[in-house]
């Protein structure tokens, strides 16, 4: 309360550096929860990919075939998928997609048809992508065994074709092929890369999930689901093994498979540079912590120098405190907890800041896969910018902050002789 | 007075220190991100090696054989067939100038179809490494407004495509040399033994693949080289008159049965500047990214010297009204403030440069920057200390104004 009350008496008395100083904080925190948020909406877990710190991804194969002939790389064949990926342990659950969805004609008898982002799925997608149903339900092991021409579609593709969203068991036209709604799900943001699609339809409807460049290349791509994200390391190194193993088999082609790394976690997957290399993590990272860095380290600087000023007044204070017994760690700690109330403070102001922005110039700040096709389907959700984790990420930057920017004028502010302070105060 | 200016200011050196560090790190800082920001915009603007306007993307797709609609063909030709009869028919709509087909033509996405070729002539054997292969029908260089190295026009060029002939970039990968105009009639193959020889038509500057990546080498064939077939067309491109793109986009939409010949059908029309633009979405994220972090700096030195000056204005009322009382002008006070300022940007200037000199020598960005390094830093430190000293003379004009308007009578009647 006392420190509120000082800082009150700041504001009053001592505008300008003041506001300086929380226009400092808020501008800091605004620019490095702006960072923290774009990294933040490729790697944290938020609906439908709920499951993304546990999520592993299969998907390329690169194949070395002999001596001085080179190699080649692309999306990885069915065939070597299972080899690679069936019956890990530790894995809850394991599907099998088509590698990137496709742009379709999606129509009605009479009616002028739509552009839809069909991603060719199996049964076992539902279970590790949590889309919202309005309607129905997703298609099961017995329909994608047949397979059946069902479908998923989003609400906003119902509303369009059929002018409403209650369209189970309907029939819609996909490249003039009948297909029957199964369920209607909400809106995804393009933002989620993998749960992202606009109708969803089993991949064996027409044999989708070929192997293109047999044995090694085709389209599959695969998704594991961890039990716990502390499993992901082994199934890691048990894929790391199979590929091992792989090497010592004799195929007649000389073939040898070069290991990237796979399966990838998110953020792996988030930085990976095509088929026929290492994912780099290291150099977004780093790169990460020196704007982290420079949007802490300057604006302390200024802080600092503000703390300063504002301490530089209440001189006199401390000699008087001091006179009476009070410690220097105590002056230390009242100071660095005042300017932790008008950092957090700035910090607050920051974040709401960061999220307005966010809000209004997302298309600014982010880019998805699909901006080609659907740049519309590209927007931000409130569990995308609004968790715990990024308040956790603002209390830390407002500690590191204050840390930064008080520390050294409280240490000297405390160090100063009473006699000679309370002479500077009474000038 | 200057020299009790610099007096004064080494007596508060500690502040001033860390005046001078934080301008450091903010001028390399920022020079540094500058730096990046003109290289990435001169490689935007080199020349493409191509200009399209009024241009559309028109997407074609086959009806699945599952379907209650589609048409058993005796012959997979009546595929071709059909997509010919449409093209014709885009053809004929009024707004159409040009139209033309291919693989891997439209620039705007970052496909690499690689092939490597070399060209023997008498004894010289010029290998042109990897080269991007695109095919495309006569038409495209019109479209896409190419020119050869010797000023080769559209048609000219689409006239060597229609003879069987093949364009090739100067812009070389893995190459002896450059081409240059004068290698036009050489003849290449994909190697010593392979027979098949192309006739050079013309040499044309290096093709971008998008705006943000400098040009690269590319090799032009016609349909008709690579035995191309119709029915493995999924797009096609045509150029309108300036001003016809509503009219022709609603001529698509409001008869899609004419846009349809059995199996085969017209899907979407979109406009080439729509997909470039999407192409270089995020080139231009990063620019603004850039933009917004280099303004948050400056703003960050702003705020640093208000609050800096205000203080120290506020600190030496007493002794700016003495002065004023012994004769200085407010002038002269306001002056001596913008003087300080200055010289502690004077004092950053040598250190700034020192890291960019540094970061110059050991190639700290040469895998950022990719075109001239050298005059990209030199340009971008040039602009970093003339934006630094802005911000200077703005951050401390406030306070100079409030110690201008210093009342001595005031400021002095307690002492």
């Amino acid at each position: 309360m006392k420190a509120i009350k000082q800082i009150l008496f700041d504001f009053r008395h001592q505008a300008v550096i003041s506001w300086v100083t929380l226009s400092g904080t808020m501008l800091s925190v605004f620019l490095i929860m702006i960072v923290v948020m774009m990294q933040q909406v490729q790697i944290a877990p938020f609906a439908p990919e709920s499951n993304r710190d546990r999520l592993l991804y299969g998907r390329w194969m690169h194949v070395n075939t002999g001596e001085g002939l080179g190699g080649s790389s692309s999306s990885v064949s069915l065939t070597y998928a299972h080899q690679l990926y069936d019956s890990l342990a530790n894995v809850e659950v394991i599907s099998f997609v088509v590698d990137q969805s496709d742009r379709e004609v999606a129509s009605l008898k009479g009616k002028l048809p739509m552009i839809v982002d069909k991603k060719m799925v199996d049964d076992n997608y539902w279970k590790i992508f949590n889309h919202s149903f309005i309607y129905g339900k997703p298609f099961d092991r017995a329909q994608f065994d047949a397979g059946m021409k069902v479908a998923v579609i989003t609400e906003s593709v119902a509303k369009e074709l059929f002018n409403r969203t209650d369209v189970v068991d309907r029939e819609l036209l996909l490249n003039h092929v009948p297909y029957k709604v199964t369920g209607v799900i909400k809106d995804v943001s393009s933002l989620t890369t993998e749960a992202y699609g606009q109708v969803f339809i089993p991949w064996t409807t027409n044999n989708s999930l070929t192997d293109w460049n047999k044995p090694y290349f085709g389209n599959a791509m695969v998704y594991l689901l961890a039990r716990s994200p502390k499993d992901i390391e082994s199934i890691r190194k048990e894929v790391e093994h199979r590929y091992e193993v792989l090497n010592t088999q004799d195929r007649g082609d000389n073939s040898t498979f070069i290991y990237h790394g796979q399966p990838f976690t998110q953020e792996m997957r988030v930085n990976e540079h095509g088929s026929n290399n290492d994912p780099d993590i290291e150099t977004p990272r780093k790169m990460r912590y020196f704007i982290f860095a420079i949007l802490l380290i300057i604006p302390a600087i200024n802080l600092s120098s503000m703390t300063q000023s504002r301490l530089r007044r209440r001189v006199g204070e401390f000699g008087v405190r001091r006179a009476f017994g009070c410690t220097r760690s105590r002056i230390m700690l009242d100071i660095l907890n005042e300017n932790l109330i008008l950092t957090i403070a700035g910090g607050i102001l920051g974040v709401l800041l960061s999220l307005g922005f966010t809000w209004l110039f997302s298309d600014l700040m982010f880019t998805s896969m699909f901006d080609d096709r659907s740049p519309e389907s590209m927007y931000i959700t409130p569990e995308m910018v609004f968790n715990l984790p990024i308040f956790l990420w603002t209390l830390l930057f407002c500690l590191i902050l204050n840390i930064l920017s008080a520390s050294i004028p409280a240490w000297r502010a405390a160090r100063v002789n009473p006699v000679e302070a309370i002479n500077m105060g009474n000038k | 007075m200057k020299r009790k200016l610099l007096k004064q200011i080494s007596k508060e050196w500690q502040s001033n220190l860390w005046l001078v560090v934080e301008l450091i790190i903010v001028g390399a800082a920022m020079a540094g991100i500058l730096t990046l920001l003109v290289s990435t915009l001169g490689v935007r603007f080199q020349p493409a090696g191509y200009e399209v306007t009024d241009a559309y993307e028109v997407s074609l797709r086959y009806i699945n054989q599952s379907s209650p609609d589609y048409t058993q063909y005796e012959d997979k030709s009546k595929y071709d067939d059909d997509v010919y009869t449409l093209m014709e028919r885009i053809r004929q709509l009024p707004e159409v100038e040009h139209l033309a087909y291919g693989q891997n033509a439209l620039p705007f996405n970052y496909n690499f179809n690689g092939s490597s070729y070399i060209s023997i002539l008498d004894e010289d054997t010029l290998k042109l490494g990897s080269l991007n292969r695109r095919v495309m029908s006569p038409e495209y260089p019109i479209i896409l407004n190419m020119h050869g190295l010797r000023g080769e026009t559209p048609e000219q060029l689409s006239k060597m495509l229609e003879n069987g002939e093949i364009l090739v970039t100067s812009t070389l990968w893995n190459n002896d040399r450059e081409l240059t105009g004068d290698d036009a009639g050489r003849y290449v193959q994909k190697s010593k033994k392979d027979s098949v020889l192309y006739r050079i038509g013309a040499v044309i500057p290096g093709f971008k693949r998008v705006d943000f990546e400098q040009p690269g080498p590319a090799i032009i064939m016609s349909p008709a080289s690579r035995r191309m077939k119709l029915r493995n067309v999924s797009s096609f491109v045509v150029k309108l008159k300036p001003g016809s793109a509503e009219s022709f986009e609603k001529a698509i939409k409001d008869n899609p049965d004419r846009w349809a010949i059995d199996n085969t059908y017209i899907t979407e029309v979109t406009p080439v500047d729509r997909i470039r633009s999407i192409a270089n979405r995020e080139n231009n994220q990063q620019i603004a990214g850039t933009v917004v972090c280099s303004l948050f700096l400056l703003l960050s030195i702003f705020l640093g010297l208000l609050g800096t000056f205000w203080f120290r204005t506020g600190q030496r009322t007493v002794e700016i009204a003495i002065r004023l009382v012994n004769g200085a002008t407010r002038r002269q006070i306001f002056a001596r403030l913008m003087t300080e300022g200055i010289i502690l940007w004077l004092c950053s200037l040598p250190f700034i440069s020192a890291i960019m000199i540094m970061i110059y020598k050991y190639d700290l960005m040469a895998s950022f920057v990719y075109i001239e390094v050298k005059k990209s830093m030199i340009m971008s430190t040039c602009i970093t200390a003339a934006a630094l000293l802005l911000m200077i003379l703005v951050g401390i004009l406030f306070p100079a104004v409030r110690a201008m308007k210093t009342d001595p009578a005031i400021a002095l009647k307690d002492e």
